[in-house]
């Protein structure tokens, strides 16, 4: 395994809140003592770029292995390097659904240790994740799942989700919860608000999403589980995280970069690449995610990636499926939203998208100390990254929400365990 | 003769054309009305063109008129419906399209269930493209032939009162008619059950009431709008006779003055929006709806698929 030596670059440290100009040494993919230089070290000259802890993706939908029309594994472990990701968390619903102990064994086989970046598996809540009954929550976990979720359905049934967080919480294992009342939304393909309602589309209101995050966390202040909201999206979903908290309630949230930076515009030509779950909502929706991220209400940044082939979205706009990319943009782009000074928006990204996610699971979160597993990346904040749809049929992956987008900064280097992949 | 005021290619909604463009579409509806009622027809404007006109959705009268009016063009038409047509065997509306295009039409009338899908079509073809209805989006062939009977008989539109009654959430008509009607100066009043009537709709500069007496006092037009209970009953409102009871269109209380005329699309349920002796009363301009409906589809081919204008 080639030894690289990181020079001049400034590594953020958001255990200790420090970003110090600081030389990595990386050998046998691990951190080393930079006295252990040898001779045939490359030397990375990185001027001044940020050296930060790899990303870690709490919301990726991987559909594998299997149905590479969506998007080929080869082509999401491209798109995360590039991203700055060195770990994903994959919701359940793979080529057959997470929730039995073989489907597990199957993937991590036929995956997992072949693929460039780390992939942490979910189970299913409920069987097939259809909310009726309960998936084998202990099996799972012993068979190495890290959470369990129904993401993106969400267990309609009040008793079943009570039970299956109860169950869960027996074996310290996060739930994760896409929150979003069914009944509330039927059909529905946008925000509800004065733009579905010219369209004529079908509303998922907000109502839909702060009814069953209220629900998450009275359960969690009763029973103490442990209780993860994924992808919130509406203003009054960030109030009520706000207050649980300061009440003590030990529940935790992320949002998407996407929703960090888009609003229900993007689909007001009908554009169902824009189509994402949940769904873009308003202006000031937008803002509070913006400021539930700066007063810590929440936790985390995920992707939510959703790829989907460009058949399956060329579509009508209610028939086509809902869902977005994220992985290759998501850090770009929330460092060209957030508004703040560039050194401490390094650490609080830092700290949101690669230390609490991992926080969060209970994976110990990536560090650069020496004899640690080398999972960063690096990035030039002076540099600028440009993403388009591209619409390759063979690799899947089509559907960014833009058409195209120039974002401030570029990923230059991505260690995954030590190997250089990018 | 009118002067050229159409550059369109196709018409997806009423939404997005100007008070001038619907103008002229009216103007030139009205000189094909005239046409009829004179025996000046018919006018050749379509000859040797192919018209599709793709059905997706159940429909009588927008599928006859558009045949009717492209006959009277001297269109070649041709109806497919969603039964007969390769949909059902899982092709999609892109296939569908690209190959009605690739056999030749020279436009493509839609309807179909998803909002939206007309301008979906229109991406995806170069021919032009006429929305017949998309789902709960926008229905302007109905908005246009609405504006023009209500041109007909009360004269220009500025500063009329126009109220629409009923399920305005679920209805393309609707949103169709309150573009239109707000382009041309009237100023619309929204009337019926709040679940089907969104207070949100004020922020198009328009009222919405919740008030029944109020709705159909005072007011030169009230347009009916179909429900569709087999949708809406049990979530939307009770039922079939609690709206027919708050909101029907009745003799006596809330039976609206000898001068305001009264319009719906149809198909009508007798009893329910409105009872029989209204709907079949001299306000009522129900079938000259329908009779205009042709005039103004022959204008609307016309404008987008003549090579006249």
């Amino acid at each position: 395994m080639k030894s690289f030596l990181l020079k001049n670059g400034w590594a953020v440290n958001p255990d200790n809140d420090k970003v110090e100009n600081k030389d990595l040494l990386i050998k046998n993919g691990r951190f080393c003592e930079l006295s252990n230089q040898k001779s045939n070290t490359e030397i990375l000259d990185l001027k001044e770029s940020f050296i930060m802890p790899g990303l870690f993706d709490l919301r990726c939908h991987i559909n594998q292995p299997g149905i590479s029309i969506k998007e080929s594994l080869n082509a999401l472990s491209d798109k995360a390097v590039s991203g700055g990701y060195t770990s994903v968390l994959a919701m359940p619903a793979l080529s057959s659904m997470a929730d039995n102990q073989e489907t597990i064994f199957y993937t991590k086989d036929s995956i997992i240790s072949k693929q460039h970046i780390n992939i942490h598996l979910t189970g299913c809540l409920t069987l097939n994740s259809k909310g009726e009954n309960l998936a084998p929550l202990g099996s799972l976990k012993e068979s190495g799942v890290v959470a369990v979720t129904d993401c993106p359905s969400s267990t309609q049934n009040n008793q079943i989700y009570s039970k299956a967080v109860e169950y869960a919480s027996m074996f310290n294992m996060p739930v994760i919860e896409l929150a979003r009342d069914l009944s509330l939304s039927p059909g529905a393909s946008a925000h509800e608000g004065l733009l579905s309602l010219k369209m004529g589309l079908k509303g998922y209101p907000r109502i839909a999403e702060e009814l069953f995050v209220s629900r998450s966390i009275l359960l969690s202040k009763y029973t103490n589980a442990k209780i993860h909201l994924t992808s919130i999206s509406s203003g009054g979903s960030v109030e009520l995280i706000r207050g649980a908290k300061k009440e003590g309630v030990e529940i935790t949230c992320d949002i998407t970069s996407n929703h960090l930076c888009y609003t229900e515009d993007l689909i007001g030509n009908y554009d169902s690449f824009a189509k994402a779950t949940p769904p873009f909502r308003e202006d000031e929706d937008r803002k509070a995610l913006i400021e539930g991220l700066m007063d810590k209400t929440i936790d985390a940044i995920s992707t939510g990636h959703q790829p989907f082939s460009i058949d399956d979205k060329v579509k009508e706009f209610d028939l086509a499926p809902s869902g977005v990319l994220g992985l290759e943009n998501s850090f770009c782009q929330a460092f060209t939203e957030l508004k703040m000074q560039t050194k401490e928006k390094m650490l609080l990204l830092a700290n949101t998208m690669s230390r609490m996610p991992s926080k969060i699971l209970g994976i110990k979160p990536e560090t650069f100390e020496v004899g640690e597993k080398a999972n960063i990346f690096v990035f030039n904040p002076k540099d600028k990254t440009n993403l388009s749809r591209e619409y390759e049929k063979d690799i899947g992956g089509t559907n960014l929400p833009f058409k195209s987008s120039e974002f401030d900064g570029k990923i230059i280097h991505t260690f995954v365990n030590g190997e250089k992949k990018l | 003769m009118v002067t050229p005021k159409w550059t369109k290619r196709s018409l997806l909604g009423i939404q997005h054309l100007t008070g001038d463009e619907i103008s002229y579409l009216l103007d030139i509806s009205g000189e094909y009305r005239k046409a009829k009622t004179n025996g000046n027809f018919p006018s050749g404007c379509l000859e040797g063109k192919t018209i599709v006109n793709l059905f997706l959705e159940p429909s009588t009268r927008t599928r006859v008129a558009f045949e009717l009016a492209a006959k009277g063009l001297q269109a070649d038409v041709i109806t497919i419906a969603e039964k007969s047509s390769s949909l059902t065997k899982g092709e999609s509306l892109r296939d569908t399209a690209r190959n009605i295009q690739a056999l030749g039409a020279d436009g493509i009338i839609l309807r179909h269930s998803s909002p939206g899908a007309a301008q979906f079509l229109d991406n995806i073809v170069d021919v032009p493209v006429i929305n017949a209805g998309d789902g709960a989006h926008e229905h302007p062939s109905q908005a246009l032939l609405d504006l023009f009977t209500l041109r007909e008989k009360l004269g220009s539109l500025k500063g009329k009162k126009v109220t629409i009654l009923g399920d305005i959430l679920f209805s393309r008509v609707a949103r169709s008619n309150i573009w239109g009607l707000l382009k041309m100066g009237a100023k619309v009043t929204l009337a019926g059950p709040s679940t089907l009537v969104p207070k949100k709709m004020e922020e198009l500069g328009l009222t919405v009431t919740y008030n029944l007496k109020k709705a159909v006092s005072n007011t030169d037009a009230i347009m009916l709008l179909r429900i569709q209970h087999e949708r809406q009953t049990q979530t939307h409102f009770p039922s079939l006779t609690e709206y027919s009871k708050m909101f029907g269109l009745r003799e006596g209380d809330s039976q609206p003055d000898s001068r305001t005329i009264i319009l719906h699309p149809g198909p009508i349920n007798r009893g329910v929006e409105i009872d029989s002796t209204l709907a079949d009363s001299p306000q009522s301009v129900i079938l000259d709806q329908v009779t205009n409906g042709v005039s103004v589809r022959m204008a609307i081919l016309d404008a987008c698929c003549s090579s006249t204008y």
